[in-house]
């Protein structure tokens, strides 16, 4: 195998596929990245099982051929050559690699290709087409209220269902909820489907997505979804399991209704979460018909109170929430003000975006006595 | 030597990582323990109480006012009562499934 490639192009490529690559994987083979010289195109491929992801480049193939190269050493060296013409040639037989640049060379040992897997090759019949951009929304608004607890693998993930006019992203660790819908008419997709997708998966696309007016393809396998976007391709299994019923979850109605603006409250949240008790990591927040008071009181070091001007309608209460699971939403938030909709001080508040039907956020109170 | 001795670091090194992950192990043996003999306990307890209440047939809106009581006995005592991980030690903080559970009662 022989290529000559610039080096944006080469460093591109394995900056995209390098993130999968686990360092903990028993099978060395799965330390490497695949480079697949073909007609006119290198393909560069990287799996950890779970996760794959196959990237296509134009590439000026002088031979083809395959080679594995361990993948952390391969993106040191490629993201530190000089910005000049790099050739890289394969020794067929004991798979040693020269990268040439310049008047210097460096040399690599490799891998033989055969052992590397295959990633599973998926039906695309039937697609679902969304623009990047609304997707890469999609998963920032929800993706952070998913769980890390690998005890309990189905929190983990967000769950997707596919309706017949809309798309809903789901994400909970059981304290939160994020639920974020899109109107889709004509996606082209005729099934109704629903899947949980692991949170690092969604994680690696939303950075390998550029969101520039391009669209991004996805489709399903038996137990696989398949995301394609230009000259990208991201292959993951799901998580297997019942998602719970979400939507038992959601309160309707409330008897405390207010509006207010998302940056003031974000930022007096953020201050009051300095002085927040370490571990508990409460706010409480006053709502009262001319404002709402966030206070935060640590006895050691000090306490903390900001009044902000709100719209309000219903019953005055009092509630404490993690500041951490506020920060968050409020982060992702992208409307200039909030509604907030909360029923007394032991059931879960709902935030969501003052215009649009489209983000429903649930808090869980924490229980003040 | 240096061979040795590096390879002696290393043995040691991961001998360390070894008792520590015992040691977590541990722990976690005796924390699952713990959680198990307390279910039991609740488990009696239920027991003994639809004893009581079989013993006594009492109508039926009562007996499940009971049970309703006793799954948030549960909860407030710091347990999953929610489908998903019913029984399961409530590790931190109020569960929206379980939460959900109760209110519509």
């Amino acid at each position: 195998m022989k290529i000559i490639s610039t080096k944006d192009s080469l460093s591109y490529g394995i900056q995209v596929c390098q993130r999968v690559v686990s360092s903990k994987n028993p099978l060395p083979v799965l330390s490497g990245i695949l480079l697949k010289a073909g007609d006119g195109t290198l393909t560069v491929t990287a799996t950890d099982l779970e996760v794959g992801i196959e990237c296509t480049l134009p590439m000026d193939i002088q031979e083809k051929g395959a080679v594995v190269l361990p993948a952390r050493i391969l993106g040191d060296i490629v993201r530190k050559l000089p910005d000049v013409k790099i050739v890289m040639e394969v020794n067929s037989q004991n798979f040693n690699t020269t990268i040439k640049y310049g008047q210097s060379e460096f040399n690599l040992l490799g891998l033989s290709s055969e052992d590397f897997p295959i990633l599973p090759s998926i039906d695309f019949s039937s697609v679902l087409t969304i623009k990047q951009e609304l997707f890469k929304n999609m998963i920032k608004q929800v993706i952070f209220a998913a769980s890390s607890d690998d005890n309990r693998p189905i929190f983990t993930g967000a769950l997707m269902e596919i309706g017949e006019d809309t798309v809903k992203l789901v994400a909970t660790d059981t304290h939160r909820l994020a639920l974020r819908t899109a109107k889709m008419e004509n996606n082209g997709f005729e099934l109704e489907k629903s899947v949980i997708i692991p949170g690092k998966t969604l994680n690696e696309l939303n950075r390998i997505m550029t969101g520039e007016g391009e669209d991004v393809k996805i489709a399903f396998g038996e137990n696989q979804i398949v995301f394609e976007l230009p000259g990208t391709k991201l292959i993951s299994r799901l998580i297997e399991g019942q998602f719970p019923n979400y939507k038992q979850v959601v309160p309707q109605g409330c008897k405390t209704k207010i509006k207010l603006k998302t940056k003031e409250l974000l930022e007096a949240t953020e201050r009051a979460s300095l002085l927040a008790k370490e571990g508990s990591n409460f706010v409480k927040i006053t709502i009262t018909e001319e404002n709402m008071t966030i206070s935060s009181n640590s006895p050691e070091i000090g306490k903390i109170e900001e009044q902000l001007p709100i719209e309000m309608e219903g019953e005055e209460t009092q509630i404490a929430f993690n500041s951490k699971y506020l920060i968050d939403v409020l982060k992702v938030i992208d409307t200039e003000e909030i509604l907030v909709e909360l029923t007394g001080s032991l059931s879960p508040g709902i935030i969501k975006p003052a215009e649009g039907q489209n983000y429903i956020y649930v808090i869980l109170p924490i229980r003040i006595v | 030597m240096k061979q040795l001795t590096t390879l002696l670091k290393e043995f040691e090194e991961k001998i360390k990582s070894l008792s520590e992950e015992l040691n977590s192990l541990q722990t976690r043996a005796y924390a699952l323990e713990d959680e198990n003999e307390k279910l039991r306990k609740e488990i009696m307890d239920i027991y003994q109480y639809y004893l009581k209440d079989s013993a006594a047939v009492k109508g039926k809106q009562t007996g499940s006012k009971q049970g309703i009581e006793n799954l948030n006995r549960l909860y407030n005592e710091g347990f999953h009562i929610c489908n998903l991980h019913f029984g399961q030690f409530r590790s931190e903080g109020d569960c929206l499934f379980c939460r959900s559970f109760l209110e519509k009662r």
